[in-house]
C-alpha cells in the first residue's frame, strides 16, 4: 500500500515537472513561461519530496524536506516577480494577442530605484 | 490569558491560510498543465493594475505571493508608494471581475490574518 | 548505482519513469536555453533546472536509500533564489546603463 502511494506521488511530481518543461518550450512569451515554472515546477518538487518523506519516515528527513518545501513555496514567487519586473523594464517583446498593458503607460524609468539602489 | 487566546486564534488562521495557499497552488498547477497540453486558443494575456489598501509590508508580500500562486495571475510590479500592484493575467476576459476577485477573495483573507 | 528497491517492482518502475521524465525535461530546458530570444528566458530556464535537480535528488534518494543527499536539495533551494535575485539586479543595471 505504502509502495503504491509513494509511486503515485513520484509519478505525479515528475509529470508536473515534465508539463512545466513543455510549457517553457511551448508558451509564446517570457511572462507565460514564468507562469509555468512558478506553479507547476514548484508543485512537482513538493510532490517528489513528499514521496521521499513517505518512504523514509524519519525526523531528519521530515525536517529537511519541510525546509526545502518552505523555501520553494516562498521564494519561487519572489524570484519570478523580480525577473518579470526586470523583463518589463528591458521591454522584452511579448507574444501576440495582448489585450491590454496598463503598465506601459506609466513612466518606467524611476521605478525600481528603491529595490535596486545603485551602490555607492 | 487574553494574549494566549489571541495568539491561538491567529495561529489557527495562519494554518487555514497555509491550507488555502496549497489548494490554490494545486489548482493553478492543474490549470497551467491543462493549458499547456491543449492548443492555445483560450489565452488572452494582459497586464492589469490593481489598487490595494494594505499597509503592513509583510501583508503586501504575502498578497504578492498569493497572487502569483492563484490560477492565471502573476505579480509583475508594484508602484513605489505601495498603492497599486501590476498583475499579469493569462485569461483576461473580464477586467472588472478579475480585479474584484483579487480584491475580495485574496486581500480579504490576507487582512483577516495580518491586521 | 546499486538499487535498494529490488523487492518493490512498482516503486522501481516509478523511480525509473521519473528519471525518464526529468531527463526529457532537462533536454527541453536545454532547448529553451539555446533558442531563447532574450536573456530573461534563459534565467527562467535556470529556475526550472533548479526544480528539476531537486526532483532528481529526490529520485536518487528513493533509488539508493541514502537520505544524506537531502542536504544538497536544501542548499540548492537556497542558492538558486540568490542567483535569480543577482541576475535580476545585474539585468536592471545593464538595461539602465544602455538607456542613458
Amino acid at each position: 500500500m505504502l509502495e503504491w502511494i509513494t509511486a503515485i506521488f513520484l509519478i505525479l511530481g515528475s509529470l508536473f515537472m515534465l508539463v512545466a518543461a513543455i510549457g517553457v518550450v511551448k508558451l509564446p512569451d517570457v511572462y507565460m513561461r514564468m507562469h509555468a515554472i512558478t506553479k507547476a515546477a514548484s508543485l512537482g518538487a513538493i510532490l517528489m519530496l513528499a514521496a521521499v518523506f513517505i518512504w523514509h519516515p524519519q525526523w531528519i528527513v521530515g525536517i529537511e524536506a519541510l525546509m526545502v518545501v518552505l523555501f520553494v513555496i516562498f521564494t519561487a514567487p519572489i524570484g519570478t516577480h523580480m525577473l518579470a519586473r526586470v523583463s518589463h523594464h528591458m521591454k522584452v517583446p511579448t507574444g501576440e494577442g495582448y489585450v491590454l498593458d496598463e503598465m506601459a503607460e506609466e513612466d518606467n524609468d524611476s521605478r525600481g530605484e528603491k529595490y535596486f539602489a545603485p551602490d555607492a | 490569558m487574553k494574549y494566549i487566546f489571541g495568539f491561538i486564534v491567529r495561529f489557527l488562521r495562519l494554518l487555514v491560510f497555509m491550507v488555502y495557499y496549497l489548494k490554490e497552488l494545486v489548482l493553478s498547477s492543474l490549470y497551467v498543465a491543462y493549458d499547456i497540453i491543449t492548443p492555445k486558443s483560450l489565452m488572452r494575456p494582459g497586464i492589469v493594475e490593481v489598487p490595494i489598501d494594505l499597509k503592513n509590508e509583510t501583508a503586501i508580500i504575502a498578497l504578492a505571493n498569493l497572487i502569483s500562486m492563484t490560477p492565471g495571475s502573476l505579480t509583475v510590479d508594484m508602484t513605489p508608494d505601495k498603492r497599486k500592484i501590476y498583475v499579469h493575467a493569462m485569461y483576461l476576459y473580464d477586467k472588472e471581475k478579475f480585479i474584484k476577485k483579487i480584491k475580495t477573495e485574496l486581500e480579504g483573507r490576507i487582512r483577516l490574518i495580518f491586521e | 548505482m546499486e538499487s535498494v528497491l529490488e523487492s518493490y517492482p512498482v516503486l522501481s518502475f516509478a523511480v525509473y519513469f521519473s528519471f525518464f521524465c526529468l531527463t526529457v525535461s532537462l533536454f527541453a530546458g536545454l532547448y529553451r536555453l539555446l533558442m531563447g530570444p532574450s536573456l530573461p528566458d534563459r534565467i527562467v530556464v535556470m529556475d526550472l533546472v533548479a526544480s528539476l535537480v531537486i526532483g532528481l535528488i529526490a529520485t536518487y534518494i528513493m533509488l539508493t536509500g541514502k537520505t544524506v543527499y537531502l542536504n544538497v536539495a536544501v542548499v540548492i533551494a537556497l542558492l538558486v533564489f540568490m542567483g535569480t535575485i543577482a541576475f535580476a539586479k545585474y539585468l536592471y543595471k545593464q538595461s539602465k546603463s544602455q538607456k542613458v
